[in-house]
């Protein structure tokens, strides 16, 4: 598997051109997309156009920025002007945006080749990729296992040989868990570190963008390229970039880690959790115990604010403006009754149904007032603990990629957050990096969780992990691309 | 022995150039959805930009009514489902609005209390059509400011009272044109009824979006009515919004409203809290212009114009403005009001033109006039008239004054004039001396006639009597 | 368990047609999200009153062009003109 860096030696190098690169890309993603199902949309056109122009700064020495002329898959919940967007929905299967999104913006100004937009649940709703109108993502280490979600197609595009690293978006869990299932790096940014507009948002106020890539290096060279404050979007703040600040050492460094977050390791994950533990130590850190009470209710608070803010964004589509449109109606208020219950799935309209409940009359204080609270406490407990610790260790996913049709009951299939969503609720960064596998060689994510802001805190210390693994854990699906 | 509890819900258009969220243009016309983005279409992915402009229009409009700025405040979303609201979801605010708790005191003492004001943002325009609803989301967006009255109107009048003043208070701070009948300017009634004496309040209907003050005051007067025909009879007024119409003055149910919305407000994810700097808000209040009651005393007070006089100048800004420009340096500027109420305003007597009052002739050019008379150059007589020529040409006085009328009045002539008058009219002299003191003026009259109008009419008459006295 | 008629009126709150559904599944899954949901009553919190960072970044009041109405009407399924169309309309919104 190529890192970023390894692919812009190659062009740099004048061994391969950056239309040769995209077209093998395409061809391999034309081959294996069907078995994978990652790419919702294959946009050659667009990307050959892109690899030609690349070609040519390349000629004239004039690369754009470190990501120029390599080829990435952008999740189908990101506004791409003329090119349709689906984010995965049958309500929005049709639906080709009037804008552009800033990250897209970002990512086009640096250079990179965007081969297409990438499968995920519904509207971003789902944990394991399966909840997708155009159907599951397969796990590339093994093709009857989910790819994760709800950012299912980059993370099985990259692990698949077929795009260099993919942009995910992140509610609670969505980049970091595919990224845990397919053996690749997920960063979650500091919320306010990267601009909303033009994603099209399931939770407002936890929703981020975040890159999924194949080392931390290329995680924090894809989040610099993104992480410009937009003043189209007020809970922007913009960060710093990070590759600068990126120091490869865990020395001096404390490690918190929660105990309630262990309790609820798969066997196979405590063992790989474990084992990165002592790899940290003897790397020169200090494992700092610690106690987060709070984490029994951070689902239901995460669950709570996330369908709220979902069943409010979601309102708009009712087939007047866009969208799919119900075909017959006794009256207006029959019609959008109709396209939103044709146009969405089953697990949308579940959603849509508990944030609406929980913002209704004689609901609002018990449910939404409640878990807002809770939220507060739940950062007040995150500040507590990183006064003792520089950065939180933890498993990613409690266990490895589900089977496909587990046939996992809603509540069930919500656990799957347990350990990534409540990072989501303090608006922390985290990241999940590959730390080892099960016996079905399926991939285990270790999670680190950093201070706001303190993204180079934990690319730091997963860059270190991968140099004492030496690529240990990146293994090759044996798909996609062979350069 | 049934007294109506009234309270009045006002949106005003805020005159910003830009939406509330988005950079779209607020100027009116345009083919329809040509003024839109997609922030004010409710694309997927769209973010709102709050206009800061219209933030401060909110605070200096909330600074004039006297309220109580919350420096922290925040915006909410209220949800419900109509296609002129493409998100299904208004921006607006819930708790913590800008600003909270003032007043505008009526001219019969009474005290109506502002509750609250707050912004949010305009829903687009429906055209209907066949069974067919045409949607236009260029007005979508639009800066409204909502001020809500407590339950304190106690008659029609006084709500129209009320309202024209809000639009005298807001206009003079430039905050809106406040023009109801091209809808910068609405208004909902909550009405109920009880008897008098009674503490409790009865039951409440409101009637929505009326949008002219007959409308409002016809709206409560049949609502009022409404009420105590069915208390009267025993019945109980069902809780409910009610439509008007225009034409014959009466309300009607909204049948198809089962409950009352559900609006789930919450705050807006994609808005963080507004905290004011202390900066701002002492600019604005710095900046907050001469509000119109305290100008109305001033005049009344200082300034000696009498109250009618001064309630019509202070009642539009442009007249305010342009009387107040004329008055510069002249020694008693109820001169000047005079002229304006007696000569300009009987020339344009409808509510647009004086609200965008720009006469031919400028301020200066008053002024010049003014200041002539004042130092004795001119008569009053001179002046009226040269001035209705200015008014007539918007030429300057001096273009009608001749050589003769700025030559003034040699006041060593009154007396010869006056007994010259006396010895030409001696049955006027008798009919006066006899009692009849109007035939003094008749008197006067000769002399003024004889001098042009260069005298002055008031000395004249004062040795008329005194010669005649004699 | 949440019953049939708060489901309806749920539905009816969140423009979703219950027709064609499996009701008593339905309403099933909701009841067990909703007690899901419903630990967070659990949770004693005694935390003082909120001071959340607030800010003053507004946009300045400067006109920008407005997109092209063909652009805005773009995903309509219906118009007419640069009008977008919605049939058979009742009542007067809120």
């Amino acid at each position: 598997m190529m890192t970023i860096k390894e692919i812009r030696k190659r062009l740099d190098g004048g061994d391969i051109s950056c239309r040769e690169l995209t077209e093998a890309f395409l061809d391999a993603a034309k081959r294996d997309n069907p078995a994978l199902n990652a790419y919702i949309r294959i946009t050659e056109e667009e990307a050959l156009r892109a690899a030609d122009a690349a070609d040519a700064r390349r000629a004239k020495g004039e690369a754009l920025s470190p990501l120029d002329g390599v080829p990435f898959i952008l999740k189908d919940n990101i506004n791409t002007k003329g090119i349709t967007t689906t984010c995965a929905s049958k309500m929005l299967a049709n639906y080709v945006p009037i804008f552009d999104a800033f990250i897209w913006e970002k990512l086009r100004d640096s250079g990179a080749i965007m081969l297409g937009k990438g499968n995920m649940d519904e509207f971003a709703m789902g944990s394991t990729g399966e909840t997708s109108y155009f159907g599951a993502t397969s796990n590339p280490h093994n093709l009857d296992h989910v790819a994760g979600g709800s950012s299912s197609g980059p993370a099985a595009a990259v692990a698949g040989g077929l795009a260099v690293f993919g942009i995910g978006s992140d509610t609670g869990g969505s980049v970091r868990i595919p990224a845990s299932f397919c053996g690749l790096v997920g960063l979650k940014p500091t919320y306010g570190a990267i601009s909303r507009r033009g994603v099209i948002a399931y939770g407002s106020s936890l929703d981020q963008i975040g890159p999924i890539a194949v080392c931390a290096e290329d995680a924090a060279l894809v989040f610099d390229a993104m992480c410009e404050k937009d003043p189209g979007d007020m809970t922007s703040v913009g960060s710093e970039p990070v590759t600068p600040k990126l120091t490869g050492s865990v020395a001096g460094k404390k490690i918190g880690m929660a105990r309630e977050f262990f309790e609820v390791m798969s066997p196979p994950v405590r063992e790989a959790i474990e084992r990165a533990v002592k790899l940290f130590e003897k790397m020169g850190a200090t494992i700092v115990p610690l106690e987060f009470p709070m984490l029994r209710y951070t689902l239901s608070t995460y669950y709570i604010i996330a369908c709220a803010e979902a069943a409010s964004n979601l309102g708009r589509f009712d087939g007047l403006r866009y969208g799919y449109r119900a075909e017959s109606a006794a009256d207006l208020d029959d019609f959008i009754c109709r396209t939103r219950t044709e146009g969405f799935g089953k697990e949308v309209r579940r959603r849509i149904l508990l944030g609406t409940y929980v913002l209704s009359a004689g609901y609002y204080d018990a449910y939404y007032n409640k878990a807002q609270l809770l939220r507060r406490a739940i950062k007040n407990e995150f500040s507590e603990m990183f006064k003792k610790c520089d950065l939180l260790l933890g498993p990613t996913v409690a266990t490895t990629a589900l089977q496909k049709g587990s046939g996992l009951t809603p509540v069930e299939m919500y656990q799957t957050d347990i350990c990534t969503s409540s990072v989501n609720l303090a608006g922390l960064p985290a990241m999940s990096v590959p730390c080892g596998f099960d016996e079905k060689g399926l991939p285990i994510g270790l999670q680190l969780v950093g201070p706001h802001f303190g993204e180079s805190e934990i690319l730091s210390a997963a860059l270190a992990f991968e140099r004492e693994t030496a690529g240990e854990f990146l293994k090759s699906s044996g798909m996609g691309v062979k350069l | 022995m049934f007294e109506m509890v009234v309270g009045l819900e006002t949106h005003v258009e805020l005159s910003t150039k830009t939406k509330i969220f988005c950079s779209c243009t607020t100027q009116f016309g345009g083919e329809p959805n040509t003024h839109c983005c997609p922030i004010c279409t409710g694309q997927p992915g769209s973010l709102p930009v709050l206009n800061r402009q219209a933030v401060e229009y909110a605070i200096t409009a909330g600074l004039a009514l006297g309220c109580r700025i919350n420096k922290r405040s925040v915006m909410a979303r209220k949800h419900y489902v109509y296609p002129d609201l493409p998100k299904a979801y208004q921006i607006s605010q819930y708790e913590q609005p800008l600003c909270e708790g003032g007043k505008v005191t009526l001219s019969n003492g009474r005290e109506i209390r502002i509750t609250r004001i707050h912004i949010e943002e305009d829903a687009g325009k429906l055209v209907h059509q066949g069974g067919m609803a045409l949607i236009d989301y260029n007005r979508g967006g639009v800066p409204l400011i909502e001020i809500v009255t407590e339950p304190d109107f106690r008659s029609a009048e006084e709500a129209t009272e009320y309202l024209e003043k809000l639009q005298t208070i807001l206009r003079a701070v430039k905050v809106s044109d406040c023009r109801m009948q091209e809808g910068s300017m609405r208004c909902d009634v909550n009405i109920s009824v009880r008897r008098k004496g009674e503490t409790a309040f009865g039951v409440r209907t409101e009637v929505k979006n009326l949008n002219s003050f007959t409308s409002v005051a016809q709206a409560i007067e049949y609502e009022f009515e409404r009420h105590v025909d069915i208390i009267s009879s025993g019945g109980v007024v069902e809780q409910e919004t009610r439509h008007f119409s225009a034409e014959d003055g009466t309300t009607s149910s909204l049948r198809d409203k089962e409950n009352a919305d559900d609006y789930r407000y919450f705050p807006d994810p994609d808005i963080i809290e507004i905290l004011v700097p202390d900066e701002v808000l002492e600019r604005l209040q710095a900046e907050l212009p001469e509000l119109p009651d305290a100008k109305l005393r001033r005049y009344v007070s200082e300034l000696g114009i009498p109250e009618d006089d001064a309630k019509m100048l202070t009642k539009y800004r442009p007249v305010s403005e342009y009387f107040e420009k004329a008055s510069e340096g002249v020694q008693q500027p109820k001169t000047v009001a005079s002229f304006i109420i007696t000569q300009m305003f009987s020339q344009i007597q409808t509510e647009a033109e004086r609200e965008n009052f720009s006469p031919g002739t400028t301020a200066e050019q008053l002024r010049e006039l003014v200041l002539l008379l004042e130092s004795g150059k001119i008569s009053r007589n001179v002046a009226k008239r040269v001035f209705a020529d200015m008014l007539d040409t918007g030429k300057s006085a001096h273009d009608f004054l001749t050589e003769e009328d700025l030559a003034g009045f040699d006041a060593s002539q009154l007396t010869s004039l006056c007994q010259a008058a006396i010895d030409e009219n001696p049955k006027t002299v008798a009919d006066y001396k006899g009692g009849k003191e109007k035939a003094i003026k008749a008197l006067v009259g000769a002399v003024m006639r004889a001098t042009k109008g260069r005298a002055d009419a008031i000395a004249v008459e004062a040795e008329l009597k005194r010669l005649i006295g004699q | 368990m949440i019953s049939l008629d708060e489901l309806k009126k749920l539905a009816n709150l969140a423009k979703l047609s219950l027709e064609g559904e499996d009701v008593d599944a339905l309403a099933a899954d909701i009841t067990s999200i909703l007690e899901f949901a419903n630990t967070v009553s659990e949770a004693v919190v005694d935390l003082p009153k909120d001071e959340a960072a607030g800010a003053y970044n507004l946009r300045e009041d400067v006109v920008a062009p407005s997109y092209p109405a063909e652009e805005i009407l773009l995903n309509a399924a219906e118009k007419l003109d640069t009008y977008f169309v919605a049939r058979k309309i009742g009542g007067t919104g809120a």
